[in-house]
C-alpha cells in the first residue's frame, strides 16, 4: 500500500486481508483527530466492520510516539469464541472487567473512548457532541440517555461537520474545539429512528444486551474525517433533551447557567483547574446558549440548522 | 435591625466577624446579573446571584459582622434591613465560610 500525493492512507485502502493480519498482529496506527491511537484486535469477528467504520480514517506506518496503545482481544477460556469474554487493555492496563465477546466492537469503542477521557489532560474534555457549521461550532453538552448523540449523528448527515458524539475537546488559551471524529454509538431506538431519518448512512453491527441496552456505530462521514484537522470556534451551546411527544421547544438560557452545565459535564475540570474555568468562560462568552427539547429529528434538526444561517457574526 | 447571631456563629469575644478570601484568589465571570466565580484555593467553581457578588467582591473585602454585613447590603439595596434580610445574609455567610470563601477574624 502507497501513500497517495492527498495524504497518509486511509483504512479502507487496504485489502481486508491485508487489514486483518495487521490488525491482529498489532500493526495498525490510526489518527483519530489529535490521537495517534495503535490498535491491536485479536478478535476476528470485527475486523471486517472495524473497517468499514474508519474506512476514511488516516493510517499511520512507521515508527512514532503513539498516544496510547489499544488492546482487545479473547481472554484464555475453552468455547465457541462468541461466547467468549474480551479484554479491553490500553497501555497493558485494563482498565474494567472483561466483557462478553459478541459485544467486541463495543468495548473497544468505549475503551478508547475511556483512555481519551482518562489521559489527555492537555484538553479540557466536554461530555458533548460537537459539530461545525459556517466555520463556527455546535455544543451539544448533555448526560447519556438526552438523545445527545442521535442529533449529532441526524445534524453530521444534513450538512453539519462531525467533531465528536462524545467530547468536546477545547484547547486552554485558545478558545477553539478540536475534531476527534470517531463512530457514533447509538443506542436501543435511536438506531431504528436514525436508519430512518438517513438511510444512506452506514451503520456497523446491531449489539444487543450490552450494559448500555442495544447499540450500534455509525460510521462518521468522509468529509468529516478528512477535515480532523480544522479546528472552530464555539459560537452555540445547545443543551438537548429527547422527550417522547412534546413539540420543539429551543430556548436562550443565560451564559452563566450554561456555564455552570457545561462546566458540569466535562470530563476533567477539576483537574484543570482555573485553565477549565478559563476555557469554559470563553466558550460560554462567545456562544449564545440554549435549551432544546424535541421528540422529532427533523425538526431539532431544522431548528438547530435555522439558528446557524442565521446568526449574523459580525 | 435584629441582631441575633445564630449560636454557631458565637465567638469567645461575642463579635464574630468575617471577610471574603483574597481578591486574587477570586476569578469571576458575570453576565446578566449572574455570576460564576472560580475559587482557586478549593478549585471549586460556584453560581452565585448579585447579592453574593457584592457580598464577595466588595462588602467583605474588609472584616465584617452579621449587622454591618446586612445594614451595608440593604443600603446597597436601598432597602430597610429587616428579619428576613439578616437570615438572609446569615445563611449567606455560613455557607461562604463552609466552601472557603470567606474567613472569620
Amino acid at each position: 500500500m502507497m501513500a497517495s500525493e492527498a495524504g497518509p492512507p486511509r483504512v479502507g485502502a487496504l485489502s481486508s486481508a491485508e487489514w486483518s493480519e495487521r490488525l491482529a498482529a498489532g500493526r495498525v496506527g490510526v489518527r483519530m483527530g489529535p490521537f495517534d491511537v495503535r490498535l491491536h484486535v485479536a478478535v476476528p469477528s470485527i475486523h471486517a466492520p472495524l473497517q468499514a467504520l474508519y474506512a476514511d480514517h488516516p493510517m499511520l506506518d512507521g515508527p512514532r510516539v503513539y498516544s496510547c496503545h489499544a488492546d482487545l482481544r479473547h481472554t484464555r477460556r475453552l468455547g465457541r469464541p462468541a461466547r467468549r469474554n474480551v479484554r479491553f487493555t490500553v497501555d497493558g492496563i485494563a482498565p474494567h472487567e472483561d466483557m462478553p465477546g459478541a459485544q467486541a466492537l463495543a468495548v473497544l469503542e468505549w475503551g478508547v473512548n475511556l483512555a481519551i477521557a482518562m489521559r489527555f489532560h492537555g484538553f479540557l474534555m466536554l461530555h458533548a457532541a460537537v459539530l461545525e457549521r459556517r466555520g463556527r461550532a455546535l455544543l451539544l453538552p448533555a448526560a447519556p440517555g438526552f438523545g445527545k448523540s442521535t442529533l449529532c449523528a441526524a445534524l453530521a448527515h444534513r450538512n453539519w461537520r462531525l467533531f465528536s458524539d462524545e467530547f468536546g475537546l477545547l484547547v486552554p488559551g485558545t478558545g477553539s474545539l478540536l475534531p476527534v471524529p470517531r463512530p457514533i454509538s447509538l443506542k436501543n431506538q435511536s438506531i431504528e429512528v436514525f436508519r430512518s431519518f438517513a438511510p444512506q448512512a452506514h451503520l456497523g453491527p446491531v449489539i444487543p444486551n450490552t450494559r448500555k441496552g442495544t447499540v450500534a456505530h455509525v460510521k462518521p462521514p468522509a468529509e468529516s474525517v478528512a477535515q480532523s484537522e480544522l479546528a472552530a470556534p464555539a459560537a452555540w451551546v445547545v443543551f438537548p433533551r429527547w422527550v417522547a411527544g412534546v413539540p420543539l421547544g429551543l430556548e436562550e438560557i443565560g451564559r452563566s447557567e450554561a456555564f455552570m452545565q457545561i462546566a458540569t459535564n466535562a470530563f476533567n475540570y477539576e483537574v484543570l483547574g482555573s485553565a477549565a474555568y478559563e476555557a469554559v468562560r470563553e466558550v460560554a462568552a462567545a456562544s449564545r446558549c440554549f435549551r432544546l427539547v424535541y421528540s422529532d429529528l427533523q425538526e431539532a434538526v431544522e431548528a438547530l440548522t435555522a439558528l446557524a444561517d442565521e446568526d449574523d457574526f459580525q | 435591625m435584629p441582631t441575633d447571631v445564630p449560636e454557631r456563629l458565637d465567638c469567645p469575644d461575642g463579635v464574630p466577624r468575617w471577610m471574603a478570601s483574597d481578591a486574587a484568589d477570586l476569578l469571576w465571570s458575570e453576565w446578566d446579573g449572574e455570576y460564576v466565580l472560580f475559587h482557586k484555593p478549593s478549585g471549586k467553581t460556584h453560581f452565585l446571584n448579585e447579592s453574593a457578588w457584592v457580598l464577595l467582591s466588595d462588602i467583605l473585602r474588609e472584616p465584617r459582622d452579621l449587622p454591618a454585613t446586612t445594614l451595608e447590603l440593604a443600603n446597597r439595596r436601598g432597602v430597610a434591613p429587616d428579619e428576613d434580610l439578616s437570615a438572609y445574609v446569615s445563611s449567606l455567610v455560613l455557607r461562604f465560610e463552609e466552601l472557603g470563601l470567606t474567613r472569620r477574624t
